[in-house]
């Protein structure tokens, strides 16, 4: 019998180099960290990792998590579907507007959001100093930073894009012709919601319900410093605190365990939602007829201007605040403020000052990660793409598991994993930013995966054919046609995973003592209230995540 | 060049393919059958995508099996056309005259010549989403054709084209291959397709060859019933009322007449059914006549669907044919 897999077909032996990457990378820090909860003095003992979870300070820790982030969750429904709502009913001219500014958040790393929040909602914040020079009070009338409120609110913030998104696509594939039907079978407006497009637009309500969930979930910088304490703290963040602060490696282990257990069952759970989602796609969009959408009367410009003007108070403030701050320098303790263009200067020329001597170097710093990290992201998910999408063999279903699996783990655990490994091995301390690259990779790639491999799934393997029986060997195919199809997505990933690395700070700040990337300048400047500072940082950051999700756009916009 | 296979086999978990196909020098054949009959694969053996359990591959003198796809010489034109979609149309159908070693001169004139061979001249520059689907069926057409294969492999090409351009562009399809005198192999589902295409049809069925031969062969003279069926409308009558050899009585409708009266010659044969519908559809009427089981279509023109008097849905009618225009066939 011939052989039936030709040469050419077989997966190149180089995929292996990239798993024995991600074996070394992901997969030895993580056994660190579930190692160390059940060996806690290198004996087997599962004793206290029991006790740990069970704890009544664990277990009312746990409550906490899951009861933010359901308040957010559905703090995040409210302010996101009736935006789908207003979307898929009303045709208006702010439209564009609301689908940019919804765009805005996903940009943004957590520490910016976390800086936009104490800016613009914090005590003596600009929507604090603009109510008392209107309102003539002595006080600031609103109380949010440091508490549960803030949470809601920045995780509302961050996450009312998904469900805006998710809802209002589904809304407008939705046939109208069913609604038609039910208005001649004599269903009112309410009714009509009620009985045919609600129950239509579940899917997609669950879906983005479960995601959001999960975020809020495993948010780390948000809770650490807008909750501001012991009385709100996560999962995420206490084992944040129990490994740097209480130095109680084990309990952090057992910790880390339970919330890996918690988040593998609530990403099963959100796996089976978006089969269901598809599935139920497949049965309205047989045929996609184009939606007529209604001009809006008298009440619906209300809600568009009430929705229009809260969307640009909670998204737009935030951000608009970080500009301005950068521009101002305070010159006096009476709180008079100067404009100036001091604080860029100071990043970008080394002055000596104790400003300058933090992010100058974190700008280099998280820039020469981001190029690092991005290189190494594209090589593993590049890969990780190719064998999963191209090639069926016997035991790619787990290879499928194993290289999606660090998507599931929070970046926080991956963190205390290479924390335990620095400990460890003393004279890596040196490479700490290798170690940062490292981390980032493994943080990045399966956004990489994400984008390249639903571009490769959609590449007809008859380009190839075409290309072999027009005389073309695998290797030139790969490089006249193959590539040259990809390179767009390709690109768009690398500048993905750069913008992911930029703005990472939940791993970075559990391990890394002497390398300052840009968030983690940023929050220890909020740390020493120089908010001015951190606002040019925050800026800087912005700007360079608005260009490169501009890249983003025009690379991946360039769709075959 | 002549296209000869021996033995060709190759089995998947739920499908074995096992099927010799033969076109000699120049000839037009078509590989015909319902989706999942193994047209597709046979097509793909060939071309070196896939490769066989056994069984050999000649393409003139020469054994092609172990081959590698680009050491070939097919051309192959895909249902989906897989055009390079970053490629324009020149650079499209140079590509294959490029792997040659073709110099740019060369090159730019044999896309020329292409172009205007398949009626797309001063569509160089164009890049393939900017064309139609039946511009982009051309393109593909001249690109298998531009390096001068020895054999040209057509993947249902006209399946993803309307009604109306179909017919237009399996014309020039045609034409274009006589003008080159190419060897072709065409694969299709569409029995219309297939007998005004071919030189010689190749029907296959469940991965196995069911008969061969020219169109005329398998309209006039179907193997057995499921060729019958496939090719062309028929009405097929079990036979055991007649204790007949065969299984089944196979008549076309063209030849099928009706009356309201029972006909006393002998060289008719004659079946009584209920008229179920009568459905007009311009050159002819469809007069369809059922009864327990059985269904029985007649096509008749304007005139003699006059004679028979009180046509309705419902009426008693004989359903007459020839005795010599009727086969007895083999399931």
């Amino acid at each position: 019998m011939r052989q039936r897999q030709r040469r050419w077909e077989r997966p190149h032996p180089a995929f292996l180099a990239v798993f024995v990457l991600l074996l070394v990378l992901f997969y030895i820090p993580i056994s660190g960290v579930l190692v160390r909860g059940f060996f806690p003095d290198s004996r087997f003992d599962p004793g206290l990792f029991f006790d740990t979870i069970t704890s009544t300070y664990s277990l009312r820790i746990i409550g906490f998590t899951f009861f933010q982030a359901i308040l957010s969750t559905l703090f995040s429904l409210l302010l996101g579907i009736p935006g789908a709502f207003l979307l898929s009913v009303y045709s208006f001219p702010g439209k564009r507007l609301v689908r940019a500014l919804s765009g805005v958040p996903f940009v943004l790393p957590p520490i910016l959001v976390v800086l936009g929040f104490v800016i613009f909602f914090g005590n003596s914040g600009l929507l604090n100093t603009m109510l008392m020079g209107i309102l003539d009070l002595s006080r600031p009338p609103l109380r949010i930073l440091y508490s549960l409120k803030a949470i809601i609110l920045a995780h509302g913030f961050y996450n009312f894009p998904i469900a805006l998104r998710l809802v209002s696509s589904l809304w407008q594939q939705l046939p109208p012709s069913q609604e038609w039907a039910a208005q001649t079978l004599g269903a009112r407006k309410f009714r009509l919601f009620l009985t045919i497009t609600l129950p239509q637009l579940m899917p997609a309500v669950l879906a983005a319900s479960a995601l959001i969930f999960m975020f809020c979930f495993t948010s780390f910088a948000v809770i650490l410093v807008l909750g501001g304490g012991p009385e709100f703290t996560t999962i995420e963040v206490e084992i944040y605190r129990l490994a740097k602060t209480s130095l109680d490696i084990p309990a952090a282990g057992a910790l880390s365990t339970a919330a890996l257990t918690i988040t593998l069952g609530l990403m099963f759970l959100y796996i089976k939602l978006q089969n269901r989602l598809a599935f139920q796609q497949e049965l309205t969009v047989e045929k996609i007829r184009a939606r007529t959408f209604n001009r809006p009367g008298k009440k619906g410009l209300a809600a568009i201007f009430v929705y229009l003007a809260a969307m640009f108070l909670i998204v737009a403030g935030p951000i608009l605040g970080v500009l301005v701050r950068s521009l101002q320098k305070p010159v006096s303790r009476a709180g008079e403020i100067l404009f100036t263009f001091e604080w860029y200067r100071r990043i970008f020329v080394d002055t000596g000052g104790q400003f300058s001597r933090i992010a100058f170097p974190a700008v280099r710093n998280s820039l020469l990660i981001g190029a690092a990290a991005a290189a190494v992201a594209l090589v593993i998910g590049t890969a990780v793409s190719y064998v999963t999408v191209r090639y069926r063999f016997r035991m790619s279903s787990l290879i499928d598991t194993l290289s999606m699996a660090p998507m599931s783990v929070s970046s926080v655990i991956l963190g205390l994993g290479y924390f335990l490994l620095l400990r460890s091995l003393p004279n890596l301390r040196s490479g700490a930013i290798i170690m940062i690259v490292a981390a980032h990779s493994i943080i990045a790639y399966p956004f990489v995966v994400r984008t390249v491999s639903s571009v490769l799934k959609k590449l007809s393997p008859n380009l190839l054919y075409a290309a072999m029986l027009l005389g073309a060997p695998p290797r030139r195919v790969f490089r006249t046609v193959e590539l040259p199809v990809l390179l767009p997505s390709l690109a768009a990933a690398a500048v993905f995973a750069f913008a992911i690395s930029l703005g990472e700070i939940n791993a970075t700040l559990l391990f890394s003592s002497s390398t300052t990337t840009i968030p983690l300048a940023i929050y220890r400047m909020i740390g020493s209230y120089n908010f001015f500072g951190a606002c040019a940082l925050g800026t800087f950051l912005i700007i360079v995540c608005t260009c490169v999700f501009a890249l983003f756009d025009y690379a991946g916009g360039s769709d075959y | 060049m002549e296209l000869k296979t021996a033995g060709l086999k190759r089995s998947f978990s739920d499908f074995t393919f096992e099927a010799d196909i033969h076109a000699l020098e120049g000839e037009f054949v078509c590989l015909l059958g319902p989706s999942g009959c193994g047209k597709t694969t046979a097509l793909q053996l060939i071309a070196g995508i896939l490769a066989p359990d056994r069984g050999e591959i000649y393409l003139g003198d020469r054994a092609i099996t172990d081959l590698p796809p680009w050491e070939r010489g097919i051309g192959l034109v895909f249902q989906d056309y897989a055009l390079f979609p970053h490629m324009t149309v020149h650079e499209n159908i140079a590509y294959g005259l490029k792997q040659q070693g073709a110099t740019a001169q060369k090159i730019r004139d044999r896309v020329d010549e292409l172009l205007s061979l398949v009626r797309l001249p001063g569509y160089q520059h164009r890049k393939p989403h900017q064309l139609s689907g039946g511009e982009k069926q051309r393109v593909a057409l001249a690109r298998a054709a531009a390096p001068s294969p020895s054999l040209l492999l057509l993947d249902e090409p006209l399946s993803a084209l309307d009604a109306r351009l179909r017919i237009q562009l399996r014309r020039e399809i045609r034409e274009i291959q006589r003008r080159i005198g190419l060897t072709t192999l065409y694969v299709t589902h569409d029995q219309e397709e297939a007998l005004s295409l071919s030189d010689r049809i190749i029907m296959l069925r469940n991965g196995r060859v069911e008969q061969t031969g020219t169109p005329q062969d398998l309209y006039n003279s179907p193997r057995n019933s499921q060729v019958a069926q496939f090719i062309g409308n028929s009405n097929l009558l079990p036979a055991e009322k007649e204790k007949t050899e065969g299984k089944f009585f196979f008549f076309r409708p063209e030849d099928t007449t009706c009356s309201i009266q029972a006909s006393d010659r002998a060289d008719l044969f004659s079946v009584q059914l209920t008229v179920r519908s009568i459905e007009y559809v311009g050159s002819h009427y469809i007069v369809e006549g059922v009864d327990n089981g059985t269904t029985l279509r007649a096509h008749l023109g304007e005139e003699k669907l006059a004679g028979i008097p009180g046509h309705l849905p419902g009426t008693k009618c004989w359903f007459n044919v020839p005795r010599g225009k009727m086969k007895v066939l083999p399931e």
